[in-house]
């Protein structure tokens, strides 16, 4: 069997939904629908002004322990030889939901959270790859922060880390994707955000200060900012959408 | 190994059979994306389905097939030599759900009933349109003037396509609608020539960024806005150039793209640039060689007078800040920098500046605010004074725009239409001022303001011709007047008050048609025909300012356009015929219809077009035959480039002077110093600035739009408003798609979240002194404390609820230009203001109401 897989170079990636967008025309998936098929999923670390935006290319990563597979009681869920794609048969799929219980990454996607909707996935796209093309979100990157090929050649070409930072490991499943985590920022010039925080804060001699103490600009309260950590399954469709989305708009 | 998870017998072939049938019949086209914005020009692929209409798009795939991950699988030296794929961004990939609209246009209409949202509309033919059209425009010019229709227009010109044919010509307008600042920062300072397209060489092709050594970007939020320049400083990044980057707020370029992010208070870049400036000279780290030899030299002198705080004989009325140095010390309390930083930044800038060249760009943005002209200005000597200009490695102008001499292709524009007619053009007003000529004038007449007031207002000379405007066509510019600009209230009552107003658009979502009395429905470029939407050429694309300039496409857009849409020039052309104008104005296509005038643009024009270029242009040697090129699969031709331009090689490498009175940069205006700027006109596109708030030498004042001013006690947020991946400019707002890609928020900074109380995904008001958006709250640490995001280009939907500041309803979308006025506070006009001091307050969600339906029912 083969197994074909997913690179995603986070240090690239500018989170500008090209790909999603790609994925959505592709296989036609109407505006306002809940399912994506490749959810970039973004979360925020870190305090002003030293902070690290995280970026995920979140989709079926086609794994050579497809758990999703062993968990549905219908046999409706296969992997094909050629390119080890995990693919969903809907006439067999009842909706039961054992396979987004199984999955460690939320990838399987519903219309509607009502019990039965049938679920649909990432197939790899494999009417590409049948053609020598590839997945459409790989050739879709304007910075080119994605690729896609044996997973043993992609393993090569760009190492062995099976997950970034706050993923779940994924030891279980081996998701056919290699990753390469975001670049460290550093100074290239001195920069004391502490002297920096006391000069924004400044409006001059006459007018009130921006804010008070520097803990007013950099301190955090549980459910103050948005997208405080990566939720790769979310409660609910409307969740998994909002979940997807970015404030780049 | 056997597959535990292998498909029973005949699943695999049944499962797959549907995932193929989808695209298995699709009739592929070639188009290019080439709506105003990054200019890059990226190539389209069109699927057509059997029902005719797009099914998908794809990009690029004509070199380095099937290379994801381009880099890894060429030499470095392709992308030296602009040989990589024109891979199309989000953007692009929209425009099917910009054709397949739900409210897309569809028919010629006439407004019945009184203006504004819920306007009705009725269905009309288009000879009924036109004809009505033809005569209004007529009978306008007849009744107030030759100067009394507004087409648009800017950079001393008009888009009135037909008003030079007819005695009395056309309205121009000077300034530009996107960089007018830096614009004018280049021409005083480096001397554009009039003609700007063919012969200002504004950019830096981006190779530029691999030989540079260090790339510090003030405010050019690369990844959000130029898709191409995006990759090739990410590879620049991944050579180990470091890219600092100053900006209020931790964008995707700040994350990805910058080795180091330096927050800034917004619209004090020039504090920042003048203490940069301060260290360079008094640590002698300028380029004294490249001064001696290209910077007119008592101007430098002037300057480095003003930087200094020395205490000149000379000093320009009003310039009281000059006696103060322009310490870090001094900067830091203006720019939020602190001076230990802004020191080491100027010496690292120094230093490495004299081991080789350095990128250092300002965008456009930064300029784009009360005093803005001054900061491009400053922005210059920052860039000159130590050399980097003209050189590999370094940027091109501010204003990064135009192309290097002789056409990258075919020009086939002169085939099908002549340019500007006998009776010429008049330069009267401000590119942005339609709406100030519209409501003052009767003021003026009245003597409620006077004569001269209205010339400031507009941008017109005292001396010189007034316009008189009493109809507005929008017809080839079709630009979206209820979101593109600052002062959208004001706006929209010109449109109220003005007598007759033509639009053509593609989308009933936008607001601006409620106003219009006939709405045109348009063919879209690049999907259903060959017109590209550049208004510089007709079929061929390649854009002014793309990454390289080694590639066209020819586009020839297969998609069925609805029934009664129109091609642009199919419209130009027939209201030519109905003013009686077309035998000198379009001859060769006078008597063709739509379908004609198509198939003559891709077959004749084009030929001919492409013919000539193989003819004379150095670029075409390996060009492939006409009938070969349209044969292509993907219709774009790109050559290897032997070398890359940098704007002013010509006169730092060759000699060649600089277009100013002195041959050389000038950082001192001699022009400004001698000259009443309320009357003089300055520059190669003739501004009319009408008041003399402008020095010879650029110099800083508290704006009275910026963090400290005393206006901030009543709206304490500066708001800027950055571009959107999801959008051109306006272009897209409406899409579902990119509904389901992004929330309509505001950024709130965690401080000012909480001190207003208000948590992420909370709904809040937002106003300003002109206007009020009601929206959702996005709290993150990624924006400077005191400062909110707004991003441009959201388009109007009004709630039922009118107020003083929003007459036509509150906007419910979150529509940035609602809260930034048309009020320059003195300032010389052109400036295209894109930010506001605005206050942000919690609503209850009971308070919340939801839009109302403005779409106009044309009835079928």
């Amino acid at each position: 069997m083969n197994q074909y897989g997913f690179f995603f170079d986070q240090s690239r990636c500018t989170n500008c939904h090209a790909c999603s967008i790609a994925c959505r025309d592709w296989n036609d998936i109407k505006g306002g629908s809940p399912v994506k098929l490749l959810r970039m999923m973004q979360w925020e670390k870190g305090n002003f002004p030293n902070l690290r935006m995280h970026v995920l290319f979140a989709t079926c990563y086609h794994c050579e322990v497809p758990v999703c597979a062993d968990a549905c009681e219908h046999k409706a869920i296969f992997k094909e030889d050629k390119y080890g794609a995990v693919l969903v048969d809907p006439d067999l799929c009842e909706g039961d939901r054992n396979c987004w219980k199984a999955c460690p990454y939320g990838a399987p996607a519903y219309e509607d959270d009502a019990p039965g909707t049938p679920m649909q996935k990432c197939n790899m796209c494999y009417d590409k790859l049948e053609i020598g093309e590839l997945p459409i979100c790989v050739s879709s990157c304007p910075q080119r922060a994605l690729d896609f090929g044996p997973l043993e050649e992609m393993i090569e070409r760009y190492g062995e880390c099976r997950a970034l930072e706050d993923m779940p490991s994924g030891d279980a499943v081996k998701p056919a994707a290699v990753f390469k985590p975001m670049h460290e920022h550093r100074q290239v010039v001195p920069y004391d955000a502490g002297r920096a925080l006391e000069l924004l804060a400044d409006r001059g001699e006459y007018l009130d200060s921006v804010f008070g103490v520097a803990e007013d600009a950099t301190e955090v309260y549980e459910g103050l900012v948005g997208y405080d950590k990566l939720v790769m399954k979310a409660s609910s469709v409307a969740e998994t959408l909002a979940r997807s989305k970015n404030e780049e708009g | 190994m056997t597959n535990k998870w292998a498909p029973e017998e005949g699943q695999l072939e049944r499962v797959t059979a549907k995932i193929v049938e989808r695209h298995a019949e699709d009739e592929i086209f070639t188009g290019a994306c080439s709506k105003n914005g990054c200019w890059d020009v990226c190539l389209l692929k069109g699927h057509v389905g059997k029902d005719g209409k797009v099914n998908a798009i794809e990009t690029d795939n004509s070199i380095h097939p099937n290379c994801g991950r381009e880099d890894e699988y060429c030499d470095f030296d392709d992308f030296v030599k602009g040989m990589y794929q024109k891979r199309a961004c989000t953007r692009g990939r929209l425009l099917r759900s910009d054709v397949e609209s739900p409210t897309r246009i569809t028919q010629p209409m006439r407004r019945v009933g009184p203006k504004g949202p819920g306007a009705t509309f009725e269905p009309i033919s288009w000879d009924e349109a036109l004809d009505e059209i033809a005569r209004m425009y007529s009978e306008t010019r007849e009744k107030y003037g030759p100067l009394s229709v507004y087409c648009d227009g800017m950079m001393g010109k008009s888009w009135d396509p037909w008003g030079s044919y007819l005695p009395g010509g056309a309205v121009a307008c000077w300034g530009e609608d996107s960089y007018e600042s830096t614009n004018f920062a280049d021409d005083i300072m480096y001397g554009h020539s009039a003609d700007w397209i063919d012969q200002v060489d504004g950019i830096a092709e981006m190779q530029t960024f691999f030989d540079s050594k260090l790339i510090i970007l003030f405010g050019l939020d690369t990844a959000n806005n130029f898709t191409e320049r995006t990759y090739y400083q990410m590879l620049a990044k991944e050579k180990g150039i470091p890219i600092i980057y100053i900006d209020p707020r931790f964008s995707w370029t700040a994350q990805a793209i910058a080795t180091q992010w330096i927050p800034i208070k917004p619209g004090t870049d020039i504090a920042l640039i003048f203490a940069m400036t301060y260290v360079l000279i008094e640590e002698d780290l300028v380029d004294h060689e490249f001064i001696e030899k290209f910077v007119e030299p008592e101007g430098y002198r002037k300057y480095v007078d003003m930087i200094m705080g020395n205490e000149p004989e000379w000093y320009c009325q009003g310039m009281a800040s000059m006696e103060e140095p322009k310490t870090p010390e001094w900067a830091e309390q203006i720019c939020g920098i602190p001076a230990e930083t802004i020191r080491e930044l100027a010496r690292l800038y120094g230093k490495t500046s004299q081991e080789g060249p350095v990128y250092i760009r300002m965008i456009w943005a930064a300029t784009r605010a009360i005093y803005g002209k001054d900061t491009a200005r400053a922005f210059n000597v920052l860039q000159t004074i130590c050399g980097n200009f003209g050189k590999k490695g370094c940027a091109g102008n501010g204003t990064g725009f135009g192309r290097r001499k002789g056409t990258h292709a075919p020009y086939s524009l002169m085939h099908v239409a002549n340019g500007t007619g006998p009776y010429g053009e008049t330069i009267c007003m401000e590119a942005e001022a339609y709406n100030k000529a519209v409501l003052l004038h009767p003021k003026m007449e009245s003597g409620e303001i006077t004569k001269e007031e209205y010339c400031y207002e507009i941008g017109c000379s005292a001396t010189g011709p007034m316009p008189n405007i009493h109809m507005i066509c929008d017809i080839p510019s079709n630009r979206n007047l209820a979101a593109g600009w600052y002062g959208v209230n004001e706006r929209l009552e010109s449109l109220r008050q003005v007598d007759y107003f033509v639009y053509m658009h593609w989308n009933l979502k936008n607001a601006t048609c409620c106003y219009a009395d006939i709405v045109l429905p348009q063919t879209s470029s690049s999907m259903e025909s060959p017109w590209n939407s550049l208004v510089y050429n007709l079929s061929f694309c390649n854009g002014i300012n793309p990454g390289t300039h080694n590639h066209f496409i020819l586009g020839d857009g297969k998609s069925k356009a609805p029934e009664n849409t129109r091609y642009t020039w199919w419209i130009v052309k027939e209201i030519a015929v109905r003013l009686g104008i077309a035998d000198e104005f379009c001859p060769n296509i006078k008597d063709m219809d739509n379908d004609e005038l198509e198939e003559f643009i891709i077959k004749d024009a084009s030929r001919i077009a492409y013919e000539a270029w193989c003819g004379y242009s150095p670029n075409a040697k390996n060009a492939p035959t006409w009938e070969e090129f349209m044969a292509q699969e993907e219709r774009i031709f790109r050559w290897p480039m032997e070398d890359y331009f940098v704007y002013g090689m010509r006169q730092v490498q060759e000699g060649v002077p600089f277009n100013t009175k002195s041959g050389k940069i000038e950082y001192y205006n001699e022009f400004i110093a001698d000259h009443d700027m309320r009357k003089a006109k300055i520059g190669a596109s003739q501004r009319q600035l009408g008041c003399n708030d402008i020095k010879a030498l650029p110099f800083y004042r508290k704006s009275p739009q910026g963090m400290q001013s005393p206006r901030t006690k009543q709206f304490p947020l500066y708001m800027i408003t950055p571009h959107s991946p999801y959008r051109q400019h306006t272009a897209f707002d409406h899409s579902d798609w990119v509904r389901d890609e992004h929330r309509a928020s505001i950024w709130l900074s965690v401080a000012d979240a909480k001190a207003r109380g208000i948590k992420d995904g909370d709904p809040v008001r937002v106003f300003s002194d002109c206007g009020e958006v009601q929206v959702t709250a996005y709290v993150t640490s990624r924006v400077t404390p005191g400062v909110t995001v707004l991003p441009f280009g959201r388009w109007y939907e009004p709630n039922s609820v009118k107020t003083d500041l929003m007459p036509d309803g509150i906007d419910t979308r979150g529509d940035c230009n609602f809260l930034i006025s048309d009020d320059h506070y003195g300032d010389v006009k052109g400036s295209i203001l894109c930010n506001a001091l605005v206050q942000v307050e919690k609503l209850s969600p009971a308070t919340l109401i939801a839009n109302v339906s403005q779409f106009i029912q044309g009835e079928e």
